[in-house]
């Protein structure tokens, strides 16, 4: 009934994947040699024996044309996605009966399996137990482990399935006429800019939003006037966007992704950057040394978070390559307000009641979504 | 310009001894709702929790398991959808589902959070819609929470109802 990945993934038949390899496969049968049978069946008499001559001529010779290399497209499609689904449902396979096998094995150990597939940390034989003996700790953290991997590669062949058959589909209105993968474990081949757009599609939103004029300065112009709208929303290829990846504090959030992943397999998370797990003081330092030099400056290694202060990114894994890169959708939320420009001389209720929904210095939201790749060497 | 320059002055001199001498909640968490809990059981999230700011016109209540201890049974009322199912299911929904209670503590997960898994009226996969929530606890109160902006109180809070 829930829908953790780790129990959807026991549950999941899988053979309705076999299903609609077979009706990809099937469809490339039909259709394949149509675009030839186009060409010398309709284009080569209409064009090279003077069946149609005349004005419309050219016009419908191009138009039998495009008909041609459009059946020839959706025959490579075709014939990329069922190769592509038959490779992600054997690695979907592979991972659902390893997962089986482990669950039975611990729930065999008296292991109390959680709905997102981590361990109890107390119950072995059945029991709640305060105490733990070394060796009970051990068979604890090893089944945890064991089934942390086997959600990873499920994950993985999960969302690497998703995107490389988003890939090649494609996101034209025509038929993709280069559809380059094959399998699941292709997906270097496809770029950030490419990633970022078939993950806003597979949401039902423009791929392509276009880029917003906004900086940091025009919004912070914009919060002290009260103009504009008091939500925002910002993409991948963004200056708001691009000046949070290139700050230097999302070099340590990185890791932290792939250390989360690599430890627990689960397809989302979070990690945080603090400015107040020094104190005021520390705060106040950073503010005086770090923030301001990068306002005046326009730093770009410390702008974007001297404008957020500290933050949370929640992350969703996208796909990861067989090299170890991860790719992960991060989303940001930040606020700015009274109580948020003055974070750094502590928190206070009084100071959270000073920030106004309307009118100059109103508080805006701002909604940061992007998707990366972080590469698997920074370990 | 003194008349400009002295409050501008005052105010600035105000923040300046605010800062070693005022005594500040260490987070924004604490200063309006209450310590972010490590761990929580059934007994202490399980009720109905109304929403304040963001989450105004929002209830959610948790029912209790009783035979697995740190979940039960969720229902929600005007919940936010979010964006994978908002044109099918508009701005917000009323739904229900399981809930757990995922315990901090560990080096993957610091604080402790209460996950949400919806059934209905969609089957939403992990993240599709709002479907972590913080917990905070003080002064007797219980809040769970939409853990966003770390220099604001959350904007997405909601209080359980005593009684």
């Amino acid at each position: 009934m829930a829908q953790t990945f780790y129990l959807t993934l026991l549950a999941v038949d899988l053979s309705a994947l076999d299903g609609l390899a077979d009706r990809w496969e099937s469809i490339h049968r039909d259709i394949k040699g149509l675009g030839t049978r186009m060409h010398d069946e309709a284009l080569t008499p209409l064009r090279d024996k003077g069946y149609w001559e005349g004005a419309a001529a050219p016009y419908a010779w191009k138009m039998i044309d495009d008909i041609e290399r459009q059946l020839e497209s959706a025959a490579k499609v075709a014939d990329a996605a069922r190769r592509v689904v038959e490779d992600g449902v054997g690695d979907l396979r592979s991972a659902q009966k390893d997962l089986k096998d482990a669950a039975r094995r611990a729930t065999e150990k008296g292991l109390h399996i959680k709905a997102d597939g981590t361990l109890s940390p107390d119950v072995i034989g059945n029991v709640c137990k305060v105490e733990l003996t070394d060796d009970e700790k051990k068979t604890i953290e090893a089944a945890d482990r064991e089934i942390a991997q086997i959600l990873k590669r499920g994950v993985t062949a999960d969302r690497n399935l998703a995107f490389s058959l988003m890939a090649d589909i494609g996101l034209g209105q025509w038929f993709n006429d280069e559809p380059g993968l094959t399998d699941i474990d292709s997906t270097k081949k496809i770029s950030e800019d490419a990633y970022n757009a078939l993950d806003l599609a597979l949401q039902g939103k423009n791929a392509y939003p276009g880029l917003s004029s906004d900086d940091p300065y025009s919004l912070g112009w914009d919060w002290v006037t009260g103009d504009g709208a008091r939500h925002r929303d910002y993409y991948y290829g963004d200056e708001m966007t691009e000046l949070i990846r290139s700050s230097e504090s999302m070099e340590q959030l990185r890791l932290d992704t792939l250390e989360q992943w690599r430890s627990t397999g689960q397809p989302q998370g979070s990690v945080a950057y603090s400015i107040s797990e020094s104190g005021k003081l520390g705060a106040f330092k950073k503010l005086l040394t770090t923030d301001l030099p990068a306002i005046v400056t326009g730093d770009e290694d410390h702008l974007g978070e001297a404008f957020t202060g500290s933050y949370n990114l929640n992350y969703t894994v996208r796909g990861q390559d067989p090299d170890g890169s991860l790719v992960v959708e991060y989303t940001l939320k930040n606020n700015t307000s009274n109580a948020s420009f003055l974070h750094y001389i502590g928190y206070y209720d009084w100071l959270e009641k000073t920030n106004r929904e309307e009118g100059v210095f109103s508080s805006v939201d701002q909604k940061i979504i992007w998707t990366e790749r972080i590469p698997a060497k920074e370990k | 310009m003194s008349r400009v320059r002295l409050p501008a002055a005052a105010a600035a001199l105000a923040l300046l001894t605010c800062l070693p001498g005022c005594s500040s909640a260490p987070t924004a968490v604490d200063a309006c709702m209450g310590k972010q809990a490590v761990g929580a059981t059934s007994g202490q999230l399980a009720g109905t929790y109304r929403g304040e700011g963001d989450a105004k016109d929002v209830t959610l209540t948790l029912k209790a398991s009783t035979d697995k201890p740190g979940s039960g049974t969720v229902t929600v009322h005007h919940w936010p959808t979010g964006d994978w199912y908002r044109s099918e299911l508009g701005e917000n929904f009323d739904g229900s589902g399981t809930w757990s209670v995922v315990q901090g503590g560990t080096p993957a997960t610091e604080f402790a959070h209460v996950s949400l898994s919806f059934t209905a009226p969609q089957r939403f996969l992990d993240g599709d819609t709002l479907d972590s929530l913080s917990i905070a606890d003080g002064d007797g109160r219980t809040y769970l929470y939409a853990d966003d902006d770390p220099d604001v109180c959350p904007a997405f809070r909601l209080r359980l109802q005593s009684g």
